[in-house]
């Protein structure tokens, strides 16, 4: 009976077993699967292997599964154009050998430049005019002219999703303007600068409390969310609506406690705040439990009249703790950033291919936090940077089981956990919560997600103001100018759990193995030795697979292992600005000039 | 009405609407014109005929796919699960399900076809290859080293 396997076909009559069905029809069968559970069927037999191996298709969704991406759908390319062009791609990042390089001449400020997914925007000075420029792309070949918008209002930020064509800006809140603390929300068509043909609603007035200086704009697919501030430290505001529909979803002005530092959206319908208790008020800093928190929130399903004016709040779902701040240090700042994830299916209005060619989903982000602390009686701020992935954060229902920490470590009675209780009662008529009353928030001490899930780096790493680091996907840029960078070096740390590490590729490229030898050396880290030359020129790479440990007292309170790897990849392009971008396909070096050269700004493309 | 006989001889008589599923037997009808000509399917089976047009019958008021949707299709394709009575209707064995995609396969019928590989990859889904194996009757026919060559290639994607 096993003799049929030898010569499959579909003349086979009777028992039919799966290896009798015909190639085309396992290939459908493979592409339901998950690019792992595709490797797993090569190994189950010769005939699943060389179809697998074959398969341009099938090829194509274990290149997208290796480098995290989502499928891009509906490309008018053939399967084995898709999959030249993300091998082409996965290499080229591998080994920092961009595919061109392409300089244009823009006025940009520092601070006020933003890139997502190919398309530059660049505020003036006086904030009262934007140009968007799309950057050439391997589905779309040439890039078009930058585009000049002016308004007649201040921008104050600036959120976009060139997938969904959307454009979103938050106009400068003045005195005079908007009194009472409201503040204008622009949604607009990234293409044209018109209010956006889907948004129900164009313009959102929101109110904010009194006039906030800092704010953060953030956008997930069809969620946008305000976080704004009026100074460090002080009571924020938090509003999260849908600009499709123009519903508001969450509704928390000048409500949010002053020990809550930044805001991440962690899905569409869920996103994070971090946390660090220090009020120089008190001076014990609750006994010596000082620490940092990343609290994980749902917001409320759709679907519920929400009484107008009224405050909505969102479920608290989950803690992760960070590890015990050691009692001679203070903390100074702890926050996260992240870049924004891209609509999964969108394409530009009118037009079939989608505008870039791979996108990556939410979950495959890596989110990086930075802690500034000061040791006692040093007046010096130190930094460190901790990566996790957003898969790690999002997985929060499997830690359920864990054992509470101790009450003490999550102090219930201060203000920022007051919102919190009350979140299962927002909107007096409404029914309980579906998250709510019997499902507790879930506290995850560090010691049972830390050590494995993420990555702590010391002070090169760390963001400093003023210069900034920019990050996308899983590939994330360290600021320039940091003290231990050396100018002029594009450096980038992937955090892709699937980079080639036994490298079979036919492409030649082969770097893994010379790092076997680093690899044993767990728990010694020496910085000298990590990289390994490959390839030409000046390209370094390395792939950093053992536990760093940072040690006690700078700043935590006990020896703090880290263990996610990451590859780290350095090339010396002589660049001397400040800032730099990234995104899936380029590396944006952009020139400021102060005097008359016009400026140059460098686009390396992958 | 239409009459088609199967490989065994056996022949069923069913609606137009019904066998126009098949977009192997909507062709045919189209060419011949009208006519009471049985319809001769060489390659299903009596059993595995009544099946499919137990899934034709039930689908038989829906819109035909165009081949608009067949190009969009790629996109949903992962995104869409078995519909509920789907799910019920294929709940049969191993042989029959196999029977099925042949059949939905020469008789051109793609919503039925993707229902059975769907099926299939979710029997795939999560198994180790000795699991899968077992599962579909399938011998290992690889040399020890080629096992180990190829657990080496795809080492990268082990969950760490």
């Amino acid at each position: 009976m096993h003799a049929l396997f030898e010569k499959a076909g579909h003349q086979i009559r009777k028992s039919v077993l799966m290896v009798g069905l015909p190639d085309e029809i396992i290939t459908s069968i493979l592409l339901e699967l998950c690019f792992t559970d595709i490797l797993l069927c090569s190994s189950v037999c010769k005939r699943l292997h060389d179809i697998i191996a074959a398969s341009s298709s099938i090829q194509y969704r274990i290149e997208l599964g290796r480098l995290g991406y989502a499928d891009v759908p509906c490309s008018d390319l053939a399967a084995s154009e898709l999959l030249a062009r993300i091998r082409k791609h996965r290499i080229a990042w591998e080994n920092f050998a961009w595919t061109r390089s392409e300089d244009f001449s823009l006025q940009y400020q520092p601070g006020l430049i933003w890139l997502t997914s190919g398309v530059l925007a660049m505020l003036s000075a006086e904030r009262r005019k934007i140009t968007v420029l799309r950057l050439p792309s391997t589905s779309s070949d040439n890039g078009a002219q930058p585009l000049s918008y002016e308004f007649d209002f201040a921008v104050e930020t600036v959120a976009m999703d060139p997938g969904a064509d959307l454009l979103v800006l938050l106009e400068r809140p003045t005195l005079s303007a908007l009194p009472g603390g409201f503040c204008r929300i622009h949604v607009r068509s990234l293409s044209t600068c018109e209010p956006h043909p889907s948004a129900a609603v164009p313009v959102h007035r929101v109110s904010i409390g009194q006039l906030p200086r800092q704010h953060s704009l953030e956008l997930i697919g069809d969620t946008i969310a305000l976080f704004s501030r009026i100074f460090r430290l002080s009571p924020a505001s938090l509003i999260i609506l849908q600009w499709r529909t123009g519903l508001p979803r969450i509704r928390m002005p000048h409500s949010l406690s002053s020990e809550i530092s930044s805001f991440c959206f962690l899905s569409p319908t869920e996103f994070l705040l971090t946390r660090f208790l220090d009020d120089p008020l008190i001076l014990d800093k609750v006994g010596s439990e000082g620490t940092m928190f990343i609290d994980i929130y749902k917001i409320p399903q759709e679907g519920k009249i929400y009484p107008s004016g009224s405050n909505l709040h969102p479920t608290h779902v989950a803690t992760f703790m960070l590890p015990p701040i050691s009692e001679h240090v203070s903390i100074e700042g702890f926050t996260c950033t992240v870049d924004l994830p891209q609509s999964p299916l969108s394409y530009t209005a009118g037009c079939r291919t989608p505008d870039r060619p791979f996108s990556i989903p939410p979950e495959n982000r890596t989110f990086s936090f930075s802690l500034a602390y000061e040791p006692d009686n040093e007046p010096l701020l130190l930094k460190h940077a901790l990566f996790v992935h957003a898969s790690t954060l999002l997985s929060y229902q499997k830690y359920r089981h864990t054992t509470p920490a101790p009450l003490a470590l999550f102090p219930s009675s201060n203000p920022a956990n007051a919102h919190v209780d009350a979140g299962t009662t927002v909107g007096n008529s409404a029914p309980a919560n579906d998250s709510g009353s019997n499902t507790r928030c879930i506290v995850i001490p560090w010691r049972e997600w830390g050590p494995s899930n993420t990555r702590w780096l010391e002070h090169p790493y760390g963001f400093h103001p003023g210069c900034s680091g920019s990050k996308f996907g899983q590939r994330v840029h360290p600021p320039l100018d940091c003290p231990l960078t050396k100018v002029g070096l594009v450096r980038v740390l992937d955090f892709n759990p699937h980079r080639s590490r036994a490298d079979q590729d036919e492409d030649g490229v082969c770097d893994a193995k010379e790092d076997k030898g680093s690899e044993k050396t767990e728990g010694a880290e020496s910085r000298d030795t990590r990289y390994t030359l490959i390839g030409e020129g000046d390209v370094m790479a390395a792939d950093v697979t053992w536990t760093t440990v940072i040690p006690k007292g700078s700043p935590f309170k006990e020896d703090v292992y880290t263990s996610l790897p990451y590859r780290e990849t350095i090339k010396d392009v002589g660049y001397r600005g400040k800032s730099i971008l990234i995104d899936e396909e380029n590396i944006v070096l952009p020139q400021y000039s102060m005097g008359t050269s016009s400026p140059v700004t460098r686009c390396l493309h992958f | 009405m239409v009459n088609l006989v199967t490989s065994d001889n056996e022949s069923f008589t069913v609606e137009k609407a019904v066998a126009s599923r098949s977009v192997l037997i909507k062709n045919m009808l189209e060419d011949v014109g009208e006519s009471d000509q049985p319809i001769p399917l060489p390659n299903v089976t009596a059993s595995v005929l009544k099946k499919v047009l137990e899934y034709c019958d039930h689908h038989k008021n829906e819109p035909m796919p165009t081949s608009e949707d067949l190009a969009a299709e790629d996109t949903r394709k992962r995104t869409t699960d078995i519909g509920e009575w789907d799910q019920k209707f294929i709940q049969v064995d191993q042989e029959m399900l196999f029977e099925i995609i042949l059949a939905a396969n020469y008789l051109d019928i793609k919503p039925l076809l993707d229902v059975g590989c769907k099926t299939v990859a979710n029997m795939i889904k999560g198994k180790t290859p000795e699991e899968i194996r077992k599962l579909f009757n399938i011998v290992n026919d690889f040399t020890p080293e080629e096992e180990a060559q190829i657990k080496k290639e795809n080492e990268w994607a082990e969950d760490r």
